[in-house]
Formats: structure tokens, C-alpha cells, sequence
């Protein structure tokens, strides 16, 4: 579990581009190409993410998304959006745009991001081994 | 052996899918290619892509900067379909990828003396051909063991020297079949997820004559120019072969190796930890297109699998009753 950030919350929010994201059972697992860290996240933080994947999105039109789906803990989700700031995992854009459509049929918790203690390495040994390269 | 020499000159070798054929000026440096491609052993039915290697023995002046990967002796970019790479011992390449056909120059300068750590640049230049060329057909290069038991199918996670091998061949020899100990190729099949072989012997660490029979290890040759792990004949673990080509997979086992405890512990892994343990067995390049490919498909194959820990003692392959509690541990998840 990430620790609660000290972040700033900008105004607007998109994915950055270098953080790849796939659904798992439970969530979704991300997956940062510059810090090499994986993040899993449950249902609710997925669900979020999606509405500003691809595009931008207002931190106030995530809250009231956030509110229909059940939430009835704004700060629950600030925090969650401090913790993906604080890990770069989201920048600050321009205006936002229209929330995409986001299904999301679960119970309503409030949304967690787990990052793996241990990053991916930046140098591999080859092509084929991702384990750190042996001293020569 | 999948390498033969035609009479065309070309060299041909059978590396899963994939068909490379090799021209080259030095015969010697063909030879240490084709070696190395003679890994790849099981030939498969029907090789669905043709790679054309050209090997020079002459210096290429290539700016690689390693945005698509950094490797410890080797840096790669991509610009679309174009590959460019070079290595710290001098050796480059440049490549491109077709709808069914790749072509490559790799570049050994004449005045590089082509000792051990020239045979690893190639075998570093190689491992990326392959890998590319395996992508453009769907299949993900995974580093991991598989071992097949009772229509269970386990990919045992662990990173280099973390015990894939030495629980493989401790398993082949309990009666598990086995698709390898190192190097498989993992796809999404439509709802199915599928795992083939790519290599026919083990890569044991000479220390393990601590657990069982290896027979004359420190005679054979040596796995890679980087390991001192020997390529051990499957023969030579278990009297029956124990190989197998294809299999369905079922479980992702991540192995800790735990130096301070006795036996073995098993645990279930969450969901959520089943991914990034695949994940971790794979090369996943900077680039995000590649990238995101590889996430996005493993992620699929990852949501079918059932994940277990084990975390495993030093002692844990000394009594058959460890190995058994091992067994139990991964058919009963």
C-alpha cells in the first residue's frame, strides 16, 4: 500500500503515456514503463483510471462520477488521485473533456492502488532474460 | 540438431515458428550462430515466418541509444517496422520486419577478435532477432520453467539462479512432464491460453549434484557465453523423457528461495499478483506500442492462471517427502 501523498491535486488529469494498464480479476494492474514499478489497483481505482485514460478529465467531473457510482467519500477519492499524481502516474492537462463511458457494475469501495516493492529491470540481461545483467 | 547447412550455401535453422536463414562471409562466426540457434530444438510442424540473416565481417556505424531496450552488453531502438542495435563489443545489426519475412545484417568488424564475450554479443543479437520475430507471430518469450501433471500446468516464475531448473528436473524425475526449464513461448488462442517448448535440454548449475545425479556436469558445455550453467540432456536427469511441446497452462508458481528456512511453504497468490509474477519472466520493451502488446496479452493469459508461492528451503530437495508436499502443493491449489 502506498502511503497517503502530500501531492498537489491539479485541476485536470490524464493517464501519462508511458503507463500501460490490463483488467485482472479483481482491478486492473498498470504498469509504469519509465519508473518500471507495477500497480494494482481494485474495481473502484480501476474504474476511475478509465475515465481519464485516454482523455482529459476535471478532477471535480471525476468526484461526481466517483458520487454516482456510489461513492459518498470525496476525500477517498482526492487521495487516491494524490497517490497516482505523487507517483507520476497521471499529469496535468489542458481542459477536460467529456467523462468517457465507464461501465461499472461492483459495490462501490473506496479505491486502492498497491505498488509491487519491487520495480522491472531498466537493464535485462537479453532480449529473451529480464533478469539484471552479471557483471562481466 | 535444427541447423543444416544446404547447398545453396545459406545456413537454415528452426527456431519455433520462425525459419532463419543464415548467410555469412566467416564460417566460423556462422558456426557460433548456428550453434547457438541449435538451442531451439524441438521443430515445430509448420514455421510460419522467415527470417533472412546476413552476417558481415565489417564495422557498421550505428547511433543506438537503447530506446526500445537496454540489455547489459546490448542497446536496441526501433523506428516503426526498423531495428537498429549495437553492442559493447562492437557488433551491430539492423533489421526489418515484413507481413512474413524479417530481414537482418549483423555487423562483426574485422578487427574485433571473436573470443567469449563476442560470442555473447551474438547470442545477445540473436536472442533479440528471435524474440521479435516470435511477437510478430503472436507468441510472448516467456524465461520461465513449465512442468505438466494430471491436466495441471504450472509456469514456475523465478528469476535468473532462483531455482526453475533445479525444481523442473527435481519434478521431471517425480514423474511431471516438462515443456523445459528456461525459455517458452505463451499465446492467447482464442479463450485459450497455450505454452510451447522451444528448448529440448535443461540448464543446470553444476551444484546441483547436491540433490541428485547429473552425471558428469562439469564436462558438458556451458549454456551461454554469460552462465556457468551446463546444457544437460534430458536423458541424462530422468531415464524416460519427460519432454512435452505443448500443454494448456494452469498455474503461474512464483519460487522464493529462502536460504533460512527448512522445507517448503506454499500460499496462494492474490489475483492481482499473478500478472506482475508472469510479468517478471518477461522482456517488456520501453517502447509503449511493444509494451503494451505484451501487458495487454499477457494480462489475458494471466486472468485463467491460478497463482501459487512457494517459498523453498535450502534443504528442500534432500527428502522425498519435500518434494512430495511440493506436488501436493501445486495440484491442490
Amino acid at each position: 500500500m502506498i502511503s497517503r501523498s502530500a501531492a498537489v491535486l491539479p485541476k485536470t488529469v490524464t493517464l501519462r503515456p508511458t503507463l500501460v494498464a490490463t483488467v485482472v480479476e479483481d482491478g486492473a494492474v498498470l504498469l509504469d514503463l519509465d519508473s518500471k514499478y507495477f500497480y494494482a489497483l481494485n474495481e473502484s481505482a480501476w474504474a476511475v483510471v478509465q475515465l481519464f485514460e485516454t482523455t482529459a478529465a476535471s478532477v471535480d467531473a471525476v468526484l461526481a462520477q466517483c458520487a454516482r457510482w456510489g461513492s459518498k467519500d470525496d476525500a477517498a477519492v482526492r487521495a487516491f488521485l494524490e497517490q497516482l499524481t505523487e507517483q507520476q502516474i497521471v499529469e496535468e492537462c489542458g481542459a477536460g473533456d467529456p467523462l468517457p463511458q465507464v461501465p461499472f457494475n461492483g459495490e462501490w469501495c473506496s479505491p486502492v492502488m498497491r505498488r509491487q516493492a519491487e520495480p522491472l529491470q531498466n537493464i535485462v540481461t537479453s532480449a529473451f532474460d529480464p533478469s539484471i545483467p552479471l557483471a562481466e | 540438431m535444427a541447423a543444416l547447412l544446404s547447398a545453396s550455401r545459406a545456413l537454415h535453422a528452426s527456431c519455433g515458428p520462425l525459419e532463419i536463414v543464415l548467410t555469412a562471409e566467416d564460417e566460423r562466426i556462422a558456426a557460433v550462430a548456428l550453434n547457438h540457434l541449435s538451442l531451439f530444438a524441438p521443430a515445430w510442424p509448420a514455421r510460419t515466418r522467415t527470417i533472412n540473416v546476413q552476417m558481415l565481417r565489417n564495422s557498421c556505424a550505428l547511433e543506438v541509444s537503447g530506446t526500445y531496450l537496454r540489455c547489459g552488453q546490448m542497446l536496441a531502438d526501433r523506428d516503426g517496422a526498423r531495428y537498429a542495435v549495437r553492442t559493447s563489443r562492437g557488433l551491430a545489426a539492423q533489421g526489418h520486419c515484413g507481413a512474413r519475412t524479417d530481414v537482418w545484417v549483423v555487423y562483426v568488424p574485422e578487427d574485433v577478435e571473436f573470443g567469449e564475450p563476442e560470442v555473447g554479443a551474438l547470442e545477445d543479437i540473436f536472442s533479440l532477432i528471435c524474440t521479435v520475430g516470435w511477437r510478430q507471430e503472436g507468441w510472448i518469450p516467456v524465461h520461465a520453467a513449465a512442468v505438466a501433471k494430471n491436466g495441471t500446468c504450472a509456469v514456475l516464475c523465478a528469476p535468473s539462479g532462483g531455482g526453475k531448473s533445479t525444481l523442473t528436473a527435481a519434478l521431471a524425475r517425480h514423474g511431471w512432464q516438462t515443456l523445459g526449464d528456461d525459455k517458452l513461448l505463451l499465446r492467447r488462442t482464442g479463450v485459450d491460453v497455450r505454452l510451447r517448448a522451444l528448448l529440448q535440454t535443461f540448464n543446470l548449475d553444476p551444484q546441483t549434484r547436491r540433490w541428485f545425479d547429473v552425471g558428469d556436469i562439469d564436462g558438458l558445455p556451458r549454456y551461454s557465453a554469460f552462465t556457468n550453467k551446463r546444457r544437460v540432456a534430458v536423458g541424462t536427469i530422468c531415464a524416460r523423457s519427460p519432454m512435452i511441446e505443448s500443454a494448456a497452462p494452469t498455474h503461474v508458481v512464483r519460487i522464493v528461495r529462502d536460504a533460512h528456512a527448512s522445507g517448503i511453504s506454499a500460499s496462494p497468490l492474490r489475483p492481482g499478483d499473478v500478472l506482475p509474477a508472469l510479468l517478471r519472466q518477461i522482456v517488456i520493451p520501453a517502447d509503449p506500442a511493444a509494451a503494451r502488446w505484451i501487458v495487454r496479452e499477457t494480462g489475458a493469459c494471466a486472468s485463467k492462471l491460478r497463482g501459487i508461492e512457494l517459498r523453498i528451503g535450502d534443504d528442500a530437495y534432500a527428502s522425498a517427502a519435500w518434494l512430495g508436499a511440493i506436488e501436493e502443493a501445486i495440484l491442490c491449489e
